[in-house]
């Protein structure tokens, strides 16, 4: 089997892009601690 | 250590194996005792997935790092969520609709035995080696710091582990691990706690972390574009995507995990828990060694936090000038204490200079730490020095937490910690064992040696080979301690290995005209490539990180050109049944 055989994606979509919001949130609040604290 | 101390330690370990040889019942056919009949709820199965990731190398290397070098470690991880996401949508249905045992099993049904095989061998080796220096690291420094006999504590480590692993099966695997993650994280809030206790009463935490800032402990994001250095935003979010998508993708000891859950949505949440919690864990264990820094700030740190090397030099013909460091160290510590007072009750208007001066005391302490650090190596003498210990004078640092540990806690709460590290050892090992047990049986043993036997057969073949790997294991772990340096060698190695493996199933989904000897040539060749571009002159500085992407574009490239040069599959060909 290969990957266009594979059956579409069902009810994870939404999960899928709160993971990278929340990733992209996470990564700004790591450089603003470092920002606020180290200057 | 204090007798509470030890009832704590000893109490751990009698109950983990207990709880874990409560878990037999599950493991009477193989499905059970590899996949727990793929019965396990998503929650418990991301946990293992962290457990099995976070050994005490990172519990204790990691405060250590950030002790000395501050967060930016952190960025390492940046790639992992992303690599979570393109895993679930990806190669997770594979696996988990096709019904298999192992990653490499996969292999077979789309390629052939030969690359199955080769994927297989390469994972045992690697795997065997890496789990030996998973004991042997927290084993050499807690019996340094303890004064414990280190052959007793690598079995202190490793035979609970082996003996739950081996009846429990990877039922026993994940539930001692959900138990062992949160003694783990217990330990870590712990810690943190004790630590911003023990700052003085008129110093806040946020005044705290700004003296931590002036230090450098909080730059946790780097922007630049530099191959050298390993923890950048770009080596993390691309190095770090290519080797998260490696691990969690192609290594057995992960796939095995989510292999058990009870759906695929379910196996898929459980991946996609790291996504959400491994990242603030991390910045958790980072945060330890932050706190730790600026324990030290306001109360007297050793000069080298192994006592071992200070032991060394005290007998040698130059423990006079070890002393008169150590003066220099104890007034550059006053200074210090002094300017980072000076630097909390500092107005707007004298902040930059109080910052300043801080900079300047903390600069004197680390230039006298290597100096004695030299002096250490000088002393030990290179290659005998290594012999004795395994260790170098640059990672004093994997000592920094056992010490704030054994002489800054009370009693009590000094055995959680060191029960958290046992368990984060013994989760790492565990994890490891399970899945070097099944590749084992159900890809060398079941498909090439025996193939026609009972399943009560293989079950008590898996028993025996779980063992097996478990005294493997320890015996590494004890060669490890006497080679020393070698262990870097194993974990490089190790990097040359991963980016391959990833190759060969990106070259399987994404390439429908791919051949079994395209595959198998490709995965020889992704080694050779890495292994001439890590050791190459030119090229011998670039960070590890960026080996697996080199290691995927050459099995591609190489899979993809062998491929279309051979006979196309068929469908007719027995072993290509999806």
């Amino acid at each position: 089997m290969s990957l266009p055989d594979a059956p579409p994606e069902q009810g994870m979509g939404v999960t899928y892009v709160l993971v990278l919001v929340c990733h992209t949130a996470m990564i700004a609040l790591l450089w603003l601690f470092g920002r606020t604290f180290s200057h | 250590m204090h007798l509470l101390d030890w009832l704590v330690v000893v109490g751990y370990l009698l109950w983990i194996v207990i709880d874990g040889l409560r878990r037999t019942r599950g493991a009477t056919e193989v499905e059970g005792y590899f996949l727990a009949h793929r019965s396990l709820p998503w929650w418990a199965v991301g946990l293992s997935v962290m457990a099995t990731q976070l050994s005490a190398i990172t519990l204790v290397g990691t405060t250590g790092q950030a002790y000395a070098d501050g967060m930016r470690f952190i960025q390492f991880y940046f790639g992992l969520p992303i690599a979570m996401v393109l895993l679930s949508i990806t190669l997770v249905p594979f696996f988990y609709r096709s019904g298999v045992y192992t990653a490499y099993e996969y292999l077979e049904r789309r390629f052939d035995v030969k690359t199955r095989t080769l994927a297989s061998v390469l994972f045992l080796t690697g795997r065997s080696m890496s789990t030996g220096a998973i004991i042997s690291a927290p084993a050499v420094i807690l019996s340094i710091v303890f004064h414990w006999n280190l052959t007793l504590t690598i079995l202190a480590i490793g035979a609970p582990t082996i003996v739950y692993t081996m009846f429990g099966g990877v039922q026993a695997v994940t539930w001692t691990d959900v138990k062992q993650m949160g003694l783990v994280v217990g330990g870590l809030i712990c810690a943190v706690v004790a630590l911003i206790i023990g700052l003085p009463h008129d110093v806040s935490v946020y005044r705290a972390l700004h003296i931590a800032g002036a230090a450098g402990r909080l730059n946790t994001i780097d922007f630049h574009f530099d191959p050298r250095q390993t923890y950048t935003f770009w080596s993390g979010i691309l190095g770090g995507l290519f080797l998260h998508l490696s691990y969690f993708g192609c290594d057995q000891s992960q796939v095995q995990r989510y292999l058990t859950a009870k759906s695929l949505t379910q196996a898929r949440h459980s991946l996609l828990m790291s996504a959400f919690v491994k990242i603030p864990l991390q910045v958790l264990v980072l945060l330890v060694g932050v706190f730790m820094f600026l324990f030290y700030v306001f109360n007297p740190p050793p000069m080298l936090f192994n006592a071992q090397h200070r032991d060394e030099i005290e007998r040698s013909a130059r423990a006079a000038e070890f002393h008169t460091l150590e003066s220099d160290f104890q007034r550059a510590f006053d200074a210090r204490r002094s300017a980072a007072n000076a630097l909390v009750s500092a107005g707007d208007d004298q902040r930059a200079s109080a910052r300043a001066a801080f900079r300047q005391a903390s600069g004197d302490m680390r230039t006298i730490r290597a100096k004695a650090s030299a002096l250490v190596g000088d002393v030990s003498g290179g290659q005998g020095y290594n012999e004795s210990t395994g260790d170098t004078p640059k990672n004093d640092v994997n000592y920094v937490f056992p010490t704030f540990v054994t002489t800054s806690l009370p009693p009590g709460l000094v055995g959680l910690v060191i029960a958290a590290i046992f368990a984060a050892a013994m989760s790492a090992t565990a994890g490891e064992l399970s899945a070097t047990a099944s590749s084992t049986v159900i890809d060398i043993y079941r498909r090439l040696i025996k193939p026609d036997a009972t399943d009560a057969h293989y079950l008590r073949v898996s028993r025996m080979a779980t063992a097996f790997w478990g005294i493997v294991a320890c015996a590494v772990a004890h060669v490890a301690v006497q080679l020393g340096s070698l262990i870097e060698v194993v974990n490089r190695i190790g990097s040359i290995f991963y980016g391959s493996l990833l190759g060969v199933f990106v070259l399987a989904l994404t390439f429908r005209r791919a051949t079994g000897t395209g595959a198998f040539v490709g995965l020889l060749s992704g080694i050779v490539g890495v292994v001439i571009f890590a050791f190459h002159p030119a090229t011998r500085g670039v960070s590890y990180l960026w080996h697996n992407p080199i290691g995927v574009g050459v099995v591609m490239v190489v899979g993809v050109v062998v491929s279309l040069f051979t006979a196309p599959p068929t469908a007719t060909e027995p072993n290509r049944r999806t």
